[in-house]
């Protein structure tokens, strides 16, 4: 933790420190696509044949699908022939069997960014599965996890080792055709990670995966699928940064959520991917799709999120409540300014009897940043006694930026309660002269200010990432006032 | 300690004080009293910083430097507190997290060591005992949803955490029953000493009952009309402020 | 099949009586416009397929026919006040009472379009382009319907009655009303929207309202159609600085109604207050859409809905409120309540805010449930049957709503109408 404070204190001194293009060699195939570059991508990650099929039917799929445009985001179109679909560090095709055998170039990036793969073992007892770009390279605490008879592992392992998981599980909660951008996932995504966590057992630590985006006009197609078998219990989770760069990059992550009965999955994120310059240039497209189903009774599924990066974000992390007696949870933070733009909220789907379903949703905006939470609740006609309760608070800062509330409340069953509020506010002259009169500086009183407005998300964090995500929040907020 | 000299200052292009002047020594207690719209709370809120107000001309010396050119956190940093006459709900901002960085941001400025939360939750025990203050509080967010008795503890319990040298009491006795006033009245008398000033500012004489004033000042039309002793308080809560206006008119 | 639609309705727009330039704007349209689909955000949730599978003949003045003491049983003020009749969207003097009355012109569309009469220039201007199918049409058969001009702060309340009733079926009414209350004036306007016969028709009404400065309108509505008639009313006001706008809408009759308020701000220090309720049973849809625009400073605006829903009633309430980059200070306030009744009822509500400005004060609350157990358990341990203990709620959640008319003739009515529609579901439930 320790570590981690103190890069982030340098990371408030320095800017974006962390963009910076890592030197590794890597393998990668020019930008482009068609079915070739599928089929190189599959047989590359020697997938089974049935991947291959399901890869190619959502290709064509996709080519017949329209980008979505109702967002409230604007952003020079992207050209998708002008993206690189594969790109592979060198060292990872014979896969390290330890950190050892990990290219020391990869551990300096690591090092960089504060998240030291060998301290954080000792730290904080968190095993990591580091996404470099598009092949996973690292994995650690595989013997403890095996023990407790987890499996944690990238997604193309998953494939070779565990195919009838993949087949039984995979695109069962977002379809390959679900939306444009996770037609375009189940295309050509290139790895990502796989959890199962077997009946009645509670993951020994917490699992989490750094996303890196380092390949030059690289596209990331993650793929994350967890499973939690009846009664066990997983918290996961997902933390990114990225290298500055001047072209746009997208970034289409799919993750899907299985929850059987009782079992209850934590999925957090840390979003920080570069934002842009003032103007937005350079920075991330971020259009992801993330969908949990609780398919057993008494299950349950909790999304936490602070998004601070990106330069456009599209992210609707949502909860099919099948299973009676379910709950679903979205707690966010959001944060845009300079260019940003954000169109996040969830959808919160209740079919089981009893299901409950919470929404908390806090959006900042600063300069001209841009904020929209865009919310679904649907009580359908056998919902009994479902329950939804949702809170969206906006605070603006500066007079150039817009907060926007966009929820949409569908209900079919007279038994189902729904209550939605919003509110909107700046932080008060009164509210800074008080803390100033206190003797804490401007800066420290918008930061505290700030993070009290955000603390039932911040409550939901994991300990470290809670930490992680105030200093982020301060950070990313330096000078918005004034 | 304390020399306001000819203070003029105004608000929206309305001028509020008119040419107020005042010398506070240290270790003295001052009253300020006067009618609504006297400018009481506009003095209070010039002298902790609030850059709503505009000091058009006059000059403040506070511990022999100019007062008027620091920032509201310098202020805090030098020593003055101000209890606020509606202190402001920071929801979500838990109230003793508050305090501590409030402390140790005047701790660092005056290269005092900074205190970590043990030790800090130590002070605050013991100076809670002495208010009689429900340690809820210390778990709430600051002033959020607190009752007016208590947001005017918690505005003195941070005033004794804080131990300024210039302490000013905005109204502080408003919107309390009597047995929180007393409350109120025995934290600030606990702070009385040599080295430190006290500017409380009241509407009513009922206050100084139990906060003894070495100086009484009314204040009507942005300036002071008449100092005095205690007796000019007993004397307005008998007379009411008209006849003193009626004076300073002639 | 929407082809035949489109072209039925631009044959319409070309064979109608050529009375004003704003015809060839709905005409344009007509030859433009897409027809309503749920896909456009527009008409999200909203069945279509009640004002899309017929094609309705346009009214004409010799289509019905009435006596004045059939407009006298349907009146709630008293028989001395102004009150202008629209016989499917036709201005019937009459079937009217007009006693003259300083500070107030009346005039049948047509002759006020004949004759130039002041302010009519203002036609169309806030309905502009036409947002979808119906505008157009109504745009393009403009020549009904009634303009109003208050000079003055008028005291008698005055009432506006539309009545859809002719020899034919499927016949669309297309009436205009222009409002335009001029500086420091006010006015009460009661309209009413009554059932006479049960046909099936379709009102397409477009009011606009201009307030000056100063100039106060309060503006209560009663939609109390037949249950087989088709209704859509598309408001527009305008408010100048320090003006107040008072609706308060109840949409209670016709199959499928659509309620459109679209509210914008040209000067600062205005208010309005939007108030609606509906009722939605049987097989009926009700629909409020609100666009409320903030586009300049210290502008306040609330916004408080109500529905209760039974039977295979379906309601929609989609409100936005648009504050601009400029408008700061605004005050803006919406809530929607819904009470859900039985098992086949739908309601699907999106309160939206959008907002430019930073220092503002904006929130909207929404809730959808069934009535309180608790309530309930509680007016039924008082002795009251359950049958009454509902009938009792209900009416109190319409209630508060309704004493936003502020006029007690029509609050009685009003409540009766529902009484009468609720009994019988509170007995069965």
């Amino acid at each position: 933790m320790d570590a981690v404070e103190q890069q982030l204190a340098e990371l408030a001194k320095t800017g974006y420190e962390a963009g910076f293009v890592s030197n590794i060699e890597s393998e990668t195939v020019p930008p482009g696509l068609d079915e070739s570059v599928i089929r190189y991508i599959s047989a590359r990650k020697s997938e089974p044949e049935f991947m291959l099929e399901w890869r190619l039917g959502a290709y064509q799929k996709w080519l017949q699908m329209e980008e979505p445009d109702w967002a409230h985001l604007k952003y020079t179109k992207i050209d998708y022939q002008a993206i690189s679909y594969f790109s592979a560090p060198k060292s990872a095709a014979d896969a390290p069997k330890s950190l050892d055998e990990v290219d020391p170039e990869l551990l300096r990036v690591y090092e960089k960014l504060g998240i030291p793969l060998e301290e954080q073992k000792m730290l904080a007892g968190v095993a990591v599965d580091a996404v470099f770009d598009s092949v996973s390279v690292a994995t650690t605490f595989r013997k403890q996890l095996a023990e407790a008879g987890v499996i944690f592992c990238s997604i193309s392992e998953a494939m070779r080792e565990h195919p009838e998981l993949i087949k039984k599980y995979l695109g069962t909660v977002v379809p390959q055709t679900d939306n444009y951008f996770a037609a375009l996932n189940a295309a050509v995504f290139t790895d990502g990670t796989f959890v199962y966590i077997p009946e009645n057992t509670r993951c020994p630590m917490e699992l989490s995966t750094y996303f890196r985006i380092n390949e030059r006009n690289t596209g990331q197609f993650e793929r994350t699928l967890i499973i939690a078998d009846k009664g066990s219990y997983v918290s996961y989770l997902e933390g990114c940064t990225a290298p500055q760069r001047d072209e746009n990059q997208l970034h289409a992550a799919v993750v899907e959520l299985i929850a059987l009965e009782d079992a209850y999955i934590k999925y957090s994120t840390v979003q920080n991917w570069y934002p842009g310059d003032e103007n937005g240039k350079g920075g991330i497209y971020n259009f992801v799709t993330k969908r949990g189903v609780c398919a057993g009774d008494r299950s349950r599924i909790s999304w936490t999120q602070v998004e601070t990066g990106s330069s456009i974000t599209w992210k609707y992390p949502s909860c099919v409540l099948k299973g009676d007696d379910s709950i679903g949870e979205f707690y966010s933070v959001a944060v845009t300014r300079g260019a940003q733009q954000a169109d996040t909220g969830t959808k919160m789907f209740h079919i089981g009897k009893n299901t409950t379903s919470t929404i908390v949703s806090k959006g900042i905006s600063a300069d001209r940043g841009q904020n929209a939470y865009r919310g679904l609740v649907r009580m359908n006609k056998g919902a009994e006694n479902a329950r939804n309760h949702t809170q969206c608070d906006s605070l603006l800062i500066g007079d150039k930026c817009g907060a926007h509330t966009f929820p949409y409340i569908e209900v079919a069953n007279p038994t189902a309660k729904v209550e939605h509020e919003a509110t909107t506010s700046k932080i008060g002259e009164d509210q800074l002269f008080y803390c100033r009169q206190r003797g804490l500086s401007e800066e420290d009183a918008v930061s505290m200010i700030v993070n009290g407005f955000c603390k039932e998300v911040f409550n939901e964090l994991p300990m470290e990432f809670a930490v992680e995500a105030r200093k982020l929040l301060a950070i990313s907020l330096e000078g918005a006032v004034g | 300690m304390l020399s306001i000299k000819d203070l003029h200052a105004s608000i929206n292009g309305k001028e509020i004080l008119k040419g107020l002047s005042l010398e506070m020594g240290a270790g003295e207690v001052h009253a300020i009293m006067g009618p609504n719209g006297s400018g009481k709370s506009t003095l209070s809120k010039v002298l902790a910083g609030r850059e709503e107000y505009e000091v058009t001309s006059g000059t403040v010396t506070y511990k022999g430097e100019n007062l008027l050119d620091m920032s509201p956190e310098e202020r805090a940093h030098q020593g003055i507190f101000m209890a606020f006459q509606y202190p402001v709900e920071l929801p979500g901002v838990n109230n003793t997290y508050f305090m501590q960085a409030s402390l140790n941001a005047i701790r660092k400025a005056r290269g005092e060591p900074e205190l970590n939360s043990l030790n800090f939750m130590k002070l605050v025990r013991t100076k809670l005992k002495a208010l009689e203050m429900n340690e809820a509080l210390l778990k709430r967010s600051v002033n959020t949803g607190f009752s007016g008795g208590e947001m005017k503890r918690n505005e003195i319990l941070q005033m004794i955490l804080l131990e300024p040298s210039l302490a000013i009491l905005d109204e502080t006795d408003s919107g309390l029953d009597i047995d929180a006033l007393k409350m109120v009245s025995m934290g600030v008398n606990s702070l009385r000493s040599p080295e430190r000033s006290m500017l409380v500012i009241t509407h009513y004489q009922r206050l100084l009952d139990y906060i003894q004033p070495d100086y009484v000042h009314v204040l009507s039309g942005g300036r002071i009309i008449r100092s005095g002793d205690k007796s000019l308080a007993l004397e307005l809560e008998e007379k009411g402020y008209g006849w003193l206006q009626e004076e300073a008119a002639a | 099949m929407s082809a035949a639609l489109l072209d039925h309705y631009q044959t319409l727009a070309a064979t109608a009586p050529k009375a004003h330039a704003y015809q060839a704007v709905g005409q344009r349209r007509l030859s433009l416009v897409e027809l309503p689909n749920r896909k456009q955000e527009a008409w999200r949730y909203t069945p279509l397929a009640p004002v899309l599978d017929y094609q309705f003949a346009a009214a004409s003045r010799e289509d019905g026919l009435l006596e004045p003491e059939d407009v006298a049983a349907l009146r709630v003020t008293p028989a001395d006040h102004v009150c202008i009749v629209l016989l499917n969207g036709f201005f019937m003097p009459e079937l009217s009472s007009l006693p003259a009355q300083t500070g107030l012109e009346v005039l049948d569309l047509e002759q006020a379009l004949q004759t130039s009469a002041t302010g009519i220039e203002r036609l169309g201007r806030l309905s502009g382009e036409c947002l979808h199918l119906f505008g157009a049409v109504n745009a393009a058969l403009t020549g009904a319907g009634v303009y109003l001009r208050v000079t003055e702060k008028l005291v008698q309340p005055l009432e506006l009655i539309h009545i859809n009733y002719s020899f034919d079926s499927e016949v669309l009414s297309n009436p205009r009303v222009l409002v335009q209350v001029e500086a420091q004036a006010s006015l009460t306007l009661i309209e009413q929207h009554a059932p006479f016969a049960d046909v099936l028709g379709m009102h397409n009404g477009v009011t606009e309202i201009f307030l000056s400065e100063g100039a106060e309108l309060l503006h209560p509505r009663l939609q109390n159609d037949s249950l087989r008639t088709r209704h859509l009313s598309s408001l527009y006001v305008q408010q100048a600085a320090s003006s107040v706008y008072k609706n308060t809408s109840l949409a209670l009759g016709s199959a499928w109604s659509r309620t459109e308020f679209h509210l914008d701000f040209s000067g600062g220090h205005a208010h309005c207050e939007l108030n609606g309720f509906y009722l939605a049973g049987e097989q009926q849809m009700q629909s409020m859409h609100l666009d409320v625009l903030h586009s300049v400073p210290d502008c306040s605006s609330r916004e408080s809905f109500k529905g209760i829903l039974y039977g295979q009633g379906k309601a929609v309430f989609d409100g936005n409120i648009l504050v601009k980059k400029d408008a700061q200070k605004t005050d803006a306030r919406l809530s929607n309540d819904n009470l859900l009744l039985s098992r086949d009822a739908e309601i699907d509500t999106k309160p939206r805010l959008e907002i430019y400005a930073d220092d503002v004060q904006c929130s909207h609350g929404t809730t959808v449930g069934q009535i309180d157990p608790e309530m309930l358990f509680y007016l039924r341990a008082r002795g009251i049957p359950k049958a009454a203990a509902t009938s009792m709620i209900c009416q109190g959640f319409a209630a508060e709503l309704i004493a936003h008319y502020e006029y007690p003739a029509l609050e009685t009515k009003a409540l009766s109408i529902l009484q009468e529609r609720l009994a019988p579901v509170a007995a069965n439930l």
